[in-house]
Protein backbone atom coordinates (compact mmCIF):
# COMPACT_ATOMS: atom_id res chain seq x y z
CA UNK A 1 0.00 0.00 0.00
CA UNK A 2 2.77 2.46 0.73
CA UNK A 3 4.59 1.44 -2.38
CA UNK A 4 1.20 2.44 -4.00
CA UNK A 5 1.24 5.51 -2.34
CA UNK A 6 4.91 6.64 -2.97
CA UNK A 7 3.93 5.41 -7.28
CA UNK A 8 1.19 7.37 -7.23
CA UNK A 9 3.44 10.68 -5.75
CA UNK A 10 6.13 10.48 -8.60
CA UNK A 11 3.41 9.74 -10.92
CA UNK A 12 1.60 12.79 -10.23
CA UNK A 13 4.45 15.24 -9.76
CA UNK A 14 5.80 13.89 -13.13
CA UNK A 15 2.18 14.88 -14.43
CA UNK A 16 2.53 18.07 -13.15
CA UNK A 17 2.76 21.75 -14.60
CA UNK A 18 6.60 22.71 -14.63
CA UNK A 19 7.49 26.26 -13.08
CA UNK A 20 7.91 27.21 -16.49
CA UNK A 21 4.46 26.50 -17.57
CA UNK A 22 3.16 27.69 -14.76
CA UNK A 23 5.01 31.42 -15.05
CA UNK A 24 3.93 31.35 -18.94
CA UNK A 25 0.05 30.49 -18.07
CA UNK A 26 -0.07 33.57 -15.00
CA UNK A 27 1.41 36.02 -17.68
CA UNK A 28 -0.62 34.74 -20.43
CA UNK A 29 -3.53 35.15 -17.55
CA UNK A 30 -2.38 39.22 -16.74
CA UNK A 31 -2.07 39.98 -19.77
CA UNK A 32 -5.50 38.59 -20.63
CA UNK A 33 -6.90 40.38 -18.26
CA UNK A 34 -5.03 43.96 -19.56
CA UNK A 35 -7.28 43.63 -22.35
CA UNK A 36 -10.02 43.11 -20.45
CA UNK A 37 -9.53 46.39 -18.50
CA UNK A 38 -9.10 47.95 -22.11
CA UNK A 39 -12.25 46.55 -23.45
CA UNK A 40 -14.40 47.08 -20.50
CA UNK A 41 -13.13 50.80 -19.87
CA UNK A 42 -14.23 51.30 -24.01
CA UNK A 43 -17.61 49.78 -23.94
CA UNK A 44 -18.43 51.79 -20.60
CA UNK A 45 -17.09 55.03 -22.35
CA UNK A 46 -19.77 54.91 -25.05
CA UNK A 47 -22.42 53.91 -22.56
CA UNK A 48 -22.69 49.91 -23.61
CA UNK A 49 -22.32 48.62 -19.90
CA UNK A 50 -23.49 50.14 -16.34
CA UNK A 51 -21.09 51.79 -14.61
CA UNK A 52 -21.96 48.66 -11.49
CA UNK A 53 -21.30 45.89 -13.91
CA UNK A 54 -17.89 47.82 -14.89
CA UNK A 55 -17.24 47.56 -11.47
CA UNK A 56 -18.39 43.86 -11.34
CA UNK A 57 -15.41 43.28 -13.68
CA UNK A 58 -12.97 45.42 -12.38
CA UNK A 59 -13.23 43.07 -8.84
CA UNK A 60 -13.12 40.09 -10.88
CA UNK A 61 -9.84 41.21 -12.47
CA UNK A 62 -8.54 42.58 -9.23
CA UNK A 63 -8.77 38.76 -7.69
CA UNK A 64 -8.05 36.97 -10.74
CA UNK A 65 -4.96 39.42 -10.74
CA UNK A 66 -3.83 38.07 -7.15
CA UNK A 67 -4.00 34.91 -7.87
CA UNK A 68 -2.05 34.83 -11.24
CA UNK A 69 0.55 37.10 -9.65
CA UNK A 70 0.22 34.54 -6.33
CA UNK A 71 1.07 31.77 -9.27
CA UNK A 72 3.99 33.93 -10.69
CA UNK A 73 5.75 33.95 -7.28
CA UNK A 74 5.04 30.42 -6.49
CA UNK A 75 6.86 29.47 -9.91
CA UNK A 76 9.48 31.82 -9.52
CA UNK A 77 10.25 29.93 -5.33
CA UNK A 78 10.22 26.78 -7.26
CA UNK B 1 -52.74 21.06 -39.34
CA UNK B 2 -52.35 20.28 -35.86
CA UNK B 3 -49.18 18.04 -36.50
CA UNK B 4 -47.09 20.81 -38.06
CA UNK B 5 -47.66 22.96 -35.21
CA UNK B 6 -46.20 20.73 -32.81
CA UNK B 7 -43.33 20.28 -35.50
CA UNK B 8 -43.16 24.52 -35.60
CA UNK B 9 -43.07 24.05 -32.02
CA UNK B 10 -41.21 21.32 -31.42
CA UNK B 11 -38.44 22.80 -33.57
CA UNK B 12 -38.83 26.66 -31.72
CA UNK B 13 -38.51 25.00 -28.42
CA UNK B 14 -35.39 22.93 -29.75
CA UNK B 15 -33.82 26.13 -30.42
CA UNK B 16 -34.93 27.94 -27.89
CA UNK B 17 -33.86 25.28 -25.27
CA UNK B 18 -30.57 24.44 -26.53
CA UNK B 19 -28.52 27.07 -24.82
CA UNK B 20 -27.91 26.94 -21.35
CA UNK B 21 -25.32 27.85 -18.72
CA UNK B 22 -22.72 24.74 -19.60
CA UNK B 23 -22.92 25.34 -23.52
CA UNK B 24 -22.61 28.78 -23.25
CA UNK B 25 -19.76 28.86 -20.62
CA UNK B 26 -17.58 26.24 -22.43
CA UNK B 27 -18.33 27.81 -25.93
CA UNK B 28 -17.36 31.17 -24.88
CA UNK B 29 -14.40 30.05 -23.78
CA UNK B 30 -13.42 28.10 -26.48
CA UNK B 31 -14.10 30.46 -29.01
CA UNK B 32 -11.69 33.31 -26.88
CA UNK B 33 -8.66 30.80 -26.13
CA UNK B 34 -8.80 29.13 -29.48
CA UNK B 35 -10.96 30.97 -32.04
CA UNK B 36 -13.47 29.08 -34.11
CA UNK B 37 -10.69 25.94 -34.29
CA UNK B 38 -13.69 23.88 -31.47
CA UNK B 39 -16.53 25.02 -33.71
CA UNK B 40 -16.29 20.86 -34.71
CA UNK B 41 -16.42 19.58 -30.85
CA UNK B 42 -20.19 21.54 -30.74
CA UNK B 43 -20.92 20.14 -34.33
CA UNK B 44 -19.82 16.66 -33.23
CA UNK B 45 -22.14 17.04 -30.14
CA UNK B 46 -25.14 18.31 -32.11
CA UNK B 47 -24.79 15.15 -34.25
CA UNK B 48 -25.17 12.93 -30.69
CA UNK B 49 -27.98 14.73 -29.28
CA UNK B 50 -29.63 14.67 -32.27
CA UNK B 51 -29.41 11.29 -32.67
CA UNK B 52 -29.73 10.05 -28.74
CA UNK B 53 -33.17 12.55 -28.72
CA UNK B 54 -34.81 10.99 -31.66
CA UNK B 55 -34.10 7.59 -29.99
CA UNK B 56 -35.54 8.37 -26.76
CA UNK B 57 -38.84 10.07 -28.61
CA UNK B 58 -39.16 6.44 -30.71
CA UNK B 59 -38.32 4.60 -27.16
CA UNK B 60 -41.05 6.07 -25.82
CA UNK B 61 -43.58 6.36 -28.99
CA UNK B 62 -43.66 2.64 -29.79
CA UNK B 63 -42.93 1.13 -26.30
CA UNK B 64 -44.46 3.59 -24.19
CA UNK B 65 -41.80 2.82 -21.49
CA UNK B 66 -39.50 5.67 -19.95
CA UNK B 67 -36.04 4.89 -20.04
CA UNK B 68 -35.42 4.14 -16.61
CA UNK B 69 -37.77 2.41 -15.93
CA UNK B 70 -37.34 0.14 -19.67
CA UNK B 71 -33.94 -0.19 -18.11
CA UNK B 72 -34.77 -1.30 -14.15
CA UNK B 73 -36.98 -4.32 -15.70
CA UNK B 74 -34.62 -5.01 -18.54
CA UNK B 75 -31.30 -4.98 -16.64
CA UNK B 76 -32.56 -5.47 -13.19
CA UNK B 77 -32.44 -2.92 -10.21
CA UNK B 78 -28.89 -3.50 -9.12
CA UNK B 79 -27.67 -2.77 -12.61
CA UNK B 80 -30.41 0.45 -13.00
CA UNK B 81 -28.37 2.14 -9.78
CA UNK B 82 -25.11 2.12 -12.41
CA UNK B 83 -26.94 4.56 -14.28
CA UNK B 84 -29.43 6.01 -11.98
CA UNK B 85 -26.10 7.08 -9.68
CA UNK B 86 -23.84 8.65 -12.47
CA UNK B 87 -26.85 10.33 -14.29
CA UNK B 88 -28.34 11.63 -10.81
CA UNK B 89 -25.05 13.01 -9.55
CA UNK B 90 -23.82 14.69 -13.36
CA UNK B 91 -27.28 15.91 -13.31
CA UNK B 92 -27.16 17.43 -9.64
CA UNK B 93 -23.94 19.02 -10.43
CA UNK B 94 -25.50 20.79 -13.52
CA UNK B 95 -28.52 21.95 -11.78
CA UNK B 96 -26.39 23.41 -9.53
CA UNK B 97 -24.48 25.42 -12.44
CA UNK B 98 -27.98 26.25 -14.08
CA UNK B 99 -28.71 27.89 -10.97
CA UNK B 100 -25.30 29.62 -10.32
CA UNK B 101 -26.11 30.75 -14.33
CA UNK B 102 -29.29 32.48 -12.95
CA UNK B 103 -27.70 34.10 -9.86
CA UNK B 104 -25.00 35.62 -11.72
CA UNK B 105 -27.36 36.77 -14.45
CA UNK B 106 -29.18 38.51 -11.39
CA UNK B 107 -25.70 39.66 -10.14
CA UNK B 108 -24.95 41.38 -13.26
CA UNK B 109 -28.21 42.88 -13.67
CA UNK B 110 -28.28 44.39 -9.63
CA UNK B 111 -24.73 44.19 -8.21
CA UNK B 112 -25.99 42.07 -5.44
CA UNK B 113 -23.36 39.26 -5.47
CA UNK B 114 -24.96 35.74 -6.74
CA UNK B 115 -24.10 33.80 -3.61
CA UNK B 116 -27.68 35.75 -2.46
CA UNK B 117 -29.64 35.40 -4.75
CA UNK B 118 -28.99 31.29 -4.67
CA UNK B 119 -31.81 30.10 -2.19
CA UNK B 120 -34.46 32.61 -3.60
CA UNK B 121 -33.67 31.35 -6.95
CA UNK B 122 -33.90 27.24 -6.05
CA UNK B 123 -37.27 28.32 -4.58
CA UNK B 124 -38.51 30.12 -7.63
CA UNK B 125 -37.55 26.99 -9.39
CA UNK B 126 -39.87 24.75 -7.14
CA UNK B 127 -42.40 27.21 -6.87
CA UNK B 128 -42.55 26.82 -10.70
CA UNK B 129 -42.43 23.27 -10.72
CA UNK B 130 -45.00 23.03 -7.53
CA UNK B 131 -47.75 25.27 -9.52
CA UNK B 132 -46.82 24.66 -13.40
CA UNK B 133 -47.56 21.82 -15.85
CA UNK B 134 -45.74 20.14 -18.38
CA UNK B 135 -46.65 21.93 -21.00
CA UNK B 136 -45.30 25.33 -18.66
CA UNK B 137 -42.06 23.66 -18.19
CA UNK B 138 -41.25 22.31 -21.30
CA UNK B 139 -42.89 24.86 -23.84
CA UNK B 140 -42.90 28.22 -21.96
CA UNK B 141 -39.52 28.28 -21.20
CA UNK B 142 -38.44 27.49 -24.22
CA UNK B 143 -40.05 30.00 -26.26
CA UNK B 144 -39.33 32.43 -23.60
CA UNK B 145 -35.23 30.92 -24.69
CA UNK B 146 -35.62 32.32 -28.02
CA UNK B 147 -33.99 35.30 -26.53
CA UNK B 148 -30.25 33.57 -27.17
CA UNK B 149 -31.32 34.06 -30.66
CA UNK B 150 -29.55 37.35 -29.81
CA UNK B 151 -26.17 35.61 -30.03
CA UNK B 152 -26.48 34.73 -33.61
CA UNK B 153 -27.52 38.51 -34.57
CA UNK B 154 -24.28 39.58 -32.84
CA UNK B 155 -22.37 36.32 -34.97
CA UNK B 156 -23.58 38.04 -37.85
CA UNK B 157 -23.69 41.61 -36.89
CA UNK B 158 -19.30 40.78 -36.40
CA UNK B 159 -18.93 39.74 -39.95
CA UNK B 160 -17.18 36.66 -39.40
CA UNK B 161 -14.93 34.63 -41.67
CA UNK B 162 -17.93 32.09 -43.26
CA UNK B 163 -15.39 30.16 -44.53
CA UNK B 164 -13.60 29.86 -41.77
CA UNK B 165 -16.04 29.01 -39.67
CA UNK B 166 -17.02 25.96 -41.98
CA UNK B 167 -13.71 24.85 -42.31
CA UNK B 168 -13.77 24.65 -38.41
CA UNK B 169 -16.47 21.85 -38.25
CA UNK B 170 -13.83 19.39 -39.51
CA UNK B 171 -11.34 17.94 -36.51
CA UNK B 172 -8.24 19.44 -36.11
CA UNK B 173 -5.63 18.87 -33.66
CA UNK B 174 -3.98 21.68 -31.46
CA UNK B 175 -1.16 24.12 -32.21
CA UNK B 176 -0.37 24.72 -28.34
CA UNK B 177 -1.51 23.75 -25.34
CA UNK B 178 -3.27 20.34 -25.92
CA UNK B 179 -4.70 19.50 -22.51
CA UNK B 180 -6.51 22.30 -22.38
CA UNK B 181 -7.50 22.14 -26.12
CA UNK B 182 -8.50 18.46 -25.51
CA UNK B 183 -10.61 19.85 -21.71
CA UNK B 184 -12.19 22.10 -23.87
CA UNK B 185 -13.02 20.26 -26.70
CA UNK B 186 -14.77 17.52 -24.10
CA UNK B 187 -16.48 19.91 -21.91
CA UNK B 188 -18.22 21.00 -25.29
CA UNK B 189 -19.30 17.28 -25.61
CA UNK B 190 -20.68 16.95 -22.25
CA UNK B 191 -22.55 20.18 -22.43
CA UNK B 192 -24.54 19.16 -25.82
CA UNK B 193 -24.91 15.42 -24.73
CA UNK B 194 -26.06 15.81 -21.22
CA UNK B 195 -28.20 12.74 -20.42
CA UNK B 196 -30.88 14.76 -18.73
CA UNK B 197 -32.02 16.24 -22.57
CA UNK B 198 -33.21 12.77 -23.55
CA UNK B 199 -33.87 11.54 -20.27
CA UNK B 200 -36.35 14.58 -20.19
CA UNK B 201 -37.83 14.13 -23.77
CA UNK B 202 -38.77 10.83 -23.05
CA UNK B 203 -40.52 11.60 -19.88
CA UNK B 204 -42.71 13.98 -22.00
CA UNK B 205 -43.06 12.03 -25.11
CA UNK B 206 -44.70 9.83 -22.48
CA UNK B 207 -46.29 12.34 -20.50
CA UNK B 208 -47.89 13.95 -23.77
CA UNK B 209 -49.41 10.17 -24.55
CA UNK B 210 -46.95 10.21 -27.73
CA UNK B 211 -47.36 6.53 -29.94
CA UNK B 212 -46.06 5.39 -33.51
CA UNK B 213 -48.27 8.41 -35.68
CA UNK B 214 -45.21 10.56 -33.47
CA UNK B 215 -42.13 9.27 -35.11
CA UNK B 216 -42.14 11.51 -38.02
CA UNK B 217 -42.60 14.31 -35.91
CA UNK B 218 -39.95 13.20 -33.78
CA UNK B 219 -37.47 12.74 -36.38
CA UNK B 220 -37.85 16.43 -37.29
CA UNK B 221 -37.63 17.49 -33.74
CA UNK B 222 -34.41 16.00 -33.25
CA UNK B 223 -32.80 16.60 -36.38
CA UNK B 224 -33.35 20.30 -36.95
CA UNK B 225 -34.31 21.42 -33.70
CA UNK B 226 -30.98 19.64 -32.37
CA UNK B 227 -29.54 21.38 -35.44
CA UNK B 228 -31.22 24.71 -35.24
CA UNK B 229 -30.20 25.08 -31.33
CA UNK B 230 -25.96 24.24 -32.01
CA UNK B 231 -26.31 27.16 -34.64
CA UNK B 232 -26.90 29.44 -31.42
CA UNK B 233 -23.73 27.49 -29.67
CA UNK B 234 -21.89 27.76 -32.36
CA UNK B 235 -22.76 31.99 -32.89
CA UNK B 236 -21.85 31.92 -29.31
CA UNK B 237 -18.36 30.50 -29.97
CA UNK B 238 -18.01 33.22 -33.34
CA UNK B 239 -18.67 36.22 -30.97
CA UNK B 240 -16.28 34.94 -28.42
CA UNK B 241 -13.48 34.44 -31.14
CA UNK B 242 -14.38 37.64 -32.91
CA UNK B 243 -14.78 39.90 -30.15
CA UNK B 244 -12.43 38.01 -27.64
CA UNK B 245 -9.71 35.95 -29.32
CA UNK B 246 -7.99 38.50 -31.25
CA UNK B 247 -7.33 40.35 -27.93
CA UNK B 248 -5.98 37.27 -26.53
CA UNK B 249 -8.48 37.82 -23.73
CA UNK B 250 -9.30 34.25 -21.77
CA UNK B 251 -12.51 33.37 -19.82
CA UNK B 252 -11.41 32.84 -16.82
CA UNK B 253 -14.36 34.36 -14.74
CA UNK B 254 -18.13 34.88 -16.28
CA UNK B 255 -17.96 38.56 -15.72
CA UNK B 256 -16.05 38.47 -18.86
CA UNK B 257 -18.33 36.56 -21.21
CA UNK B 258 -21.57 39.64 -21.50
CA UNK B 259 -18.75 41.45 -23.22
CA UNK B 260 -18.56 39.48 -26.65
CA UNK B 261 -22.35 40.73 -26.98
CA UNK B 262 -21.83 44.03 -25.48
CA UNK B 263 -19.11 44.73 -28.46
CA UNK B 264 -21.45 43.70 -31.22
CA UNK B 265 -25.09 45.12 -30.16
CA UNK B 266 -24.41 47.92 -27.64
CA UNK B 267 -25.70 48.33 -24.36
CA UNK B 268 -29.04 46.00 -26.08
CA UNK B 269 -26.61 43.38 -26.17
CA UNK B 270 -25.68 44.12 -22.45
CA UNK B 271 -29.34 43.60 -21.55
CA UNK B 272 -30.06 40.68 -24.10
CA UNK B 273 -27.14 39.04 -22.44
CA UNK B 274 -28.45 38.80 -19.00
CA UNK B 275 -31.87 37.73 -20.74
CA UNK B 276 -30.27 35.21 -22.19
CA UNK B 277 -28.17 33.98 -19.43
CA UNK B 278 -31.12 34.05 -16.61
CA UNK B 279 -33.25 32.47 -18.99
CA UNK B 280 -31.51 30.27 -20.27
CA UNK B 281 -30.45 29.27 -17.09
CA UNK B 282 -33.80 29.38 -15.61
CA UNK B 283 -35.27 26.59 -18.33
CA UNK B 284 -32.82 24.51 -18.18
CA UNK B 285 -33.16 23.85 -14.24
CA UNK B 286 -36.76 23.60 -14.31
CA UNK B 287 -35.80 20.91 -16.71
CA UNK B 288 -32.99 19.52 -14.83
CA UNK B 289 -34.78 19.12 -11.39
CA UNK B 290 -38.14 17.52 -12.90
CA UNK B 291 -35.43 15.19 -14.67
CA UNK B 292 -33.90 13.75 -11.23
CA UNK B 293 -37.37 13.38 -10.14
CA UNK B 294 -38.90 11.51 -13.46
CA UNK B 295 -35.36 9.39 -12.99
CA UNK B 296 -36.20 8.31 -9.31
CA UNK B 297 -39.90 7.92 -10.00
CA UNK B 298 -39.63 6.18 -12.70
CA UNK B 299 -37.06 3.99 -12.05
CA UNK B 300 -38.35 2.89 -9.18
CA UNK B 301 -41.90 2.67 -9.58
CA UNK B 302 -43.43 5.53 -8.08
CA UNK B 303 -46.37 7.50 -9.35
CA UNK B 304 -44.54 10.28 -11.31
CA UNK B 305 -45.79 13.46 -13.48
CA UNK B 306 -46.13 16.85 -13.72
CA UNK B 307 -49.30 17.17 -14.64
CA UNK B 308 -50.36 15.62 -11.39
CA UNK B 309 -50.82 17.33 -8.26
CA UNK B 310 -48.41 17.52 -6.00
CA UNK B 311 -50.19 14.98 -3.06
CA UNK B 312 -51.37 12.76 -6.30
CA UNK B 313 -47.23 11.81 -7.03
CA UNK B 314 -45.44 12.68 -3.56
CA UNK B 315 -42.58 10.86 -3.62
CA UNK B 316 -42.04 12.49 -6.96
CA UNK B 317 -42.50 15.90 -6.07
CA UNK B 318 -40.31 15.36 -2.83
CA UNK B 319 -36.92 14.75 -4.83
CA UNK B 320 -37.22 18.26 -6.90
CA UNK B 321 -38.24 19.53 -3.14
CA UNK B 322 -35.17 18.27 -1.69
CA UNK B 323 -32.55 18.49 -4.68
CA UNK B 324 -33.54 22.08 -5.55
CA UNK B 325 -32.40 23.72 -1.82
CA UNK B 326 -29.11 21.17 -2.04
CA UNK B 327 -28.34 22.89 -5.40
CA UNK B 328 -28.86 26.53 -4.13
CA UNK B 329 -26.41 25.25 -1.19
CA UNK B 330 -23.34 24.59 -3.48
CA UNK B 331 -23.94 27.98 -4.94
CA UNK B 332 -23.96 29.99 -1.63
CA UNK B 333 -20.53 27.91 -0.92
CA UNK B 334 -19.26 30.68 -3.10
CA UNK B 335 -18.47 28.13 -5.78
CA UNK B 336 -16.86 29.74 -8.60
CA UNK B 337 -19.82 29.07 -11.14
CA UNK B 338 -17.85 28.81 -14.13
CA UNK B 339 -15.77 26.31 -12.79
CA UNK B 340 -18.61 23.94 -11.49
CA UNK B 341 -19.95 24.53 -15.00
CA UNK B 342 -17.00 23.72 -16.82
CA UNK B 343 -16.21 20.68 -14.92
CA UNK B 344 -19.86 19.61 -14.50
CA UNK B 345 -19.29 19.54 -18.44
CA UNK B 346 -16.77 17.23 -18.68
CA UNK B 347 -17.92 14.75 -15.75
CA UNK B 348 -20.72 14.42 -18.40
CA UNK B 349 -18.48 13.56 -21.07
CA UNK B 350 -16.74 11.08 -18.84
CA UNK B 351 -20.43 9.53 -17.74
CA UNK B 352 -21.55 8.95 -21.75
CA UNK B 353 -20.58 5.15 -21.60
CA UNK B 354 -22.83 4.64 -18.18
CA UNK B 355 -25.40 6.31 -19.64
CA UNK B 356 -25.58 6.14 -23.53
CA UNK B 357 -25.03 2.13 -23.70
CA UNK B 358 -27.81 0.23 -21.70
CA UNK B 359 -30.14 3.23 -24.07
CA UNK B 360 -28.35 1.56 -26.76
CA UNK B 361 -29.03 -1.76 -25.61
CA UNK B 362 -32.50 -1.21 -25.11
CA UNK B 363 -32.75 0.68 -28.46
CA UNK B 364 -31.32 -2.43 -29.90
CA UNK B 365 -34.19 -4.64 -28.32
CA UNK B 366 -37.11 -5.55 -30.53
CA UNK B 367 -39.23 -6.58 -27.25
CA UNK B 368 -39.56 -3.12 -26.73
CA UNK B 369 -39.05 -1.72 -30.53
CA UNK B 370 -40.24 -4.47 -32.73
CA UNK B 371 -39.22 -3.62 -36.22
CA UNK B 372 -38.19 -0.19 -35.10
CA UNK B 373 -35.00 -0.81 -33.38
CA UNK B 374 -31.83 0.81 -34.39
CA UNK B 375 -29.73 1.08 -37.53
CA UNK B 376 -26.27 0.59 -37.42
CA UNK B 377 -25.98 4.51 -38.28
CA UNK B 378 -27.13 5.74 -34.97
CA UNK B 379 -25.27 3.17 -33.02
CA UNK B 380 -21.94 3.50 -34.37
CA UNK B 381 -22.45 7.22 -34.00
CA UNK B 382 -23.35 7.85 -30.44
CA UNK B 383 -21.04 4.73 -29.30
CA UNK B 384 -18.49 6.73 -31.54
CA UNK B 385 -18.70 9.67 -30.11
CA UNK B 386 -19.52 8.31 -26.34
CA UNK B 387 -16.60 6.08 -25.83
CA UNK B 388 -14.03 9.31 -27.95
CA UNK B 389 -15.29 11.43 -25.54
CA UNK B 390 -15.17 9.52 -22.37
CA UNK B 391 -11.16 8.99 -23.21
CA UNK B 392 -10.20 11.65 -23.82
CA UNK B 393 -12.34 12.94 -20.61
CA UNK B 394 -10.41 10.39 -18.59
CA UNK B 395 -6.94 11.96 -19.71
CA UNK B 396 -7.48 15.63 -20.17
CA UNK B 397 -9.47 15.95 -16.51
CA UNK B 398 -6.43 14.99 -14.30
CA UNK B 399 -4.81 16.98 -16.43
CA UNK B 400 -6.00 20.18 -16.52
CA UNK B 401 -6.71 19.80 -12.35
CA UNK B 402 -3.27 19.50 -12.38
CA UNK B 403 -2.60 22.32 -14.61
CA UNK B 404 -4.80 24.63 -12.41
Amino acid sequence: MARLRIALVVVLAGCGPSAAKQAADASEELSSWDSTARLVNTAQARGAIPAGFAEQVRRAEAEARAAAEAKLRKAAVR
Amino acid sequence: MSKLLEIALGIVTGIGGFLEAGSLATAAQAGATFGFQLAWAIGLGIICIAFLIEMAGRFAAVSRHTLPDAMRERFGIRFFLVPLVAVGLVSFLVLASEIGGVCLALQFASGIGFQWWALPVAALVWLFLWKGTFGMVEKGASLLGLVTLAFVVGAFRLDPPVGQVAARLLPSLPQQDSAKYWFMAVSIIGASVSPYLFYFYSAGAVEDGWDVSYLGINRLVAGLGMTFGGVVAIAVLVCAAMVLHPLGIQVSRYEQIPLILVTPLGRTGFVLFIASLAIACFGAALEIALQLSYLAAQGFGWRWGENLRPREAARFTLVYTVCLPLAGLVIVTGIDPLKLTVFSMALTALSLPVTVVPLLVLMNDPTYLGERTNGWLSNAAVLAVGFVACVVALVAIPLQLMGS
